[in-house]
C-alpha cells in the first residue's frame, strides 16, 4: 500500500513538471521553444533600450553642458567681481585726485567710494553750494570708468540740498 | 544778430564788447546759444562751463582757465557787468575748439564747428 502511494506522488509530481515544460515546449515542432520571444520582440526590446541609453547620454549631455555653462558664469562673475575690484582700486584715487585740483571746489569736503560689482561711483560728504556739488559730479563721470553711475549724496555744509 | 555758428543765426540779447583791443562776449549766454551749460560757484566766484565733454572754470580778474586740470591762458582778464561775466571771445576758440571770425568793426562774430 504504501509503495502504491509512492508510486502515485512520483507520477503527480512528473505530471506537475510535463506541464510547466510545455511552456517552452516546441508544440509546433519549429525547432524554437514556443514561448521564446519573437525576432520583433527583440528588435523592440533592442529599440527600446537603445532609446533608454540615447535618453540617459542625453540627459548626461545635457547635465554636463549645463555645469559648462554654470561654470563659464561663474568664471564671468568672478573676472566682473575682480574686473570692478580693479576700477574701484584704480578710479577712486583718480577721481580723488581731479576733485582735490579743481579751485572751485575749495570748502567742499567729499568723499568717493567705487563700487565695482555694482557699477556706482558714490559721493558723500559737503559743499558750499549747488554749483560746486553739480560740478564734483561731473568730475566724478568724467574721470570714473564707462558706464558707471553716479550717485550725489553731497550735502549743503549746514544744510541739506 | 552778432552772433553765429556754421553760417545759423544764435538768439544771444547781450552784444560784443570791444575794450583795449579785445573782443568780450558774454560767457552764459554763449555757451547756452552754443549747446553747453554754465554755472556760477559762488563761495570761489568761478564760472563753470560744462561744454563738449570738458569742464571748464574761469575767474573773474583771472586770465588762467581751467580745461579739463590743464591751464590756458587769456589774452584779457574776464570781469562781470551787471552780473553777466565778460569773457574775451578767444576763449571759445583756445579753450573749446571753436573756429571764430570776429569782426570788431561790425561786432559781428562767427563760430564754427565741425
Amino acid at each position: 500500500m504504501n509503495n502504491i502511494r509512492k508510486y502515485t506522488a512520483w507520477l503527480g509530481a512528473g505530471a506537475i513538471m510535463i506541464t510547466l515544460a510545455t511552456g517552452c515546449a516546441d508544440k509546433n515542432n519549429n525547432g524554437q521553444p514556443d514561448s521564446m520571444a519573437t525576432g520583433n520582440e527583440i528588435a523592440n526590446s533592442t529599440d527600446s533600450m537603445g532609446n533608454a541609453m540615447s535618453n540617459g547620454a542625453d540627459a548626461m549631455g545635457n547635465a554636463a553642458s549645463n555645469a559648462t555653462t554654470d561654470v563659464a558664469q561663474g568664471a564671468e562673475n568672478a573676472g566682473t567681481a575682480i574686473a570692478g575690484a580693479g576700477d574701484a582700486l584704480t578710479y577712486t584715487p583718480k577721481i580723488k585726485t581731479a576733485l582735490g585740483a579743481q579751485p572751485a571746489l575749495k570748502g567742499s569736503s567729499i568723499n568717493v567710494d567705487t563700487n565695482g560689482p555694482k557699477k556706482v561711483i558714490s559721493l558723500t560728504g559737503t559743499v558750499t553750494s549747488a554749483a560746486q556739488k553739480t560740478m564734483a559730479e561731473a568730475i566724478a563721470k568724467k574721470n570714473g570708468p564707462e558706464g558707471f553711475t553716479v550717485e550725489n549724496k553731497l550735502t549743503m555744509a549746514g544744510g541739506k540740498m | 544778430m552778432p552772433y553765429m555758428l556754421n553760417g545759423e543765426m544764435l538768439e544771444i540779447a547781450t552784444e560784443p564788447r570791444v575794450g583795449s583791443g579785445t573782443m568780450y562776449v558774454p560767457l552764459r549766454a554763449v555757451t547756452t546759444a552754443l549747446g553747453g551749460k554754465a554755472d556760477w560757484e559762488p563761495t570761489t566766484e568761478t564760472a563753470i562751463v560744462y561744454m563738449d565733454d570738458k569742464i571748464i572754470t574761469v575767474k573773474s580778474n583771472d586770465t588762467t582757465v581751467d580745461v579739463d586740470g590743464e591751464k590756458t591762458e587769456l589774452q584779457a582778464h574776464p570781469w562781470i557787468d551787471n552780473g553777466e561775466m565778460m569773457v574775451p571771445v578767444r576763449f571759445f576758440e583756445n579753450a573749446l575748439g571753436y573756429g571764430l571770425d570776429a569782426d570788431a568793426q561790425n561786432m559781428i562774430v562767427s563760430f564754427t564747428k565741425s
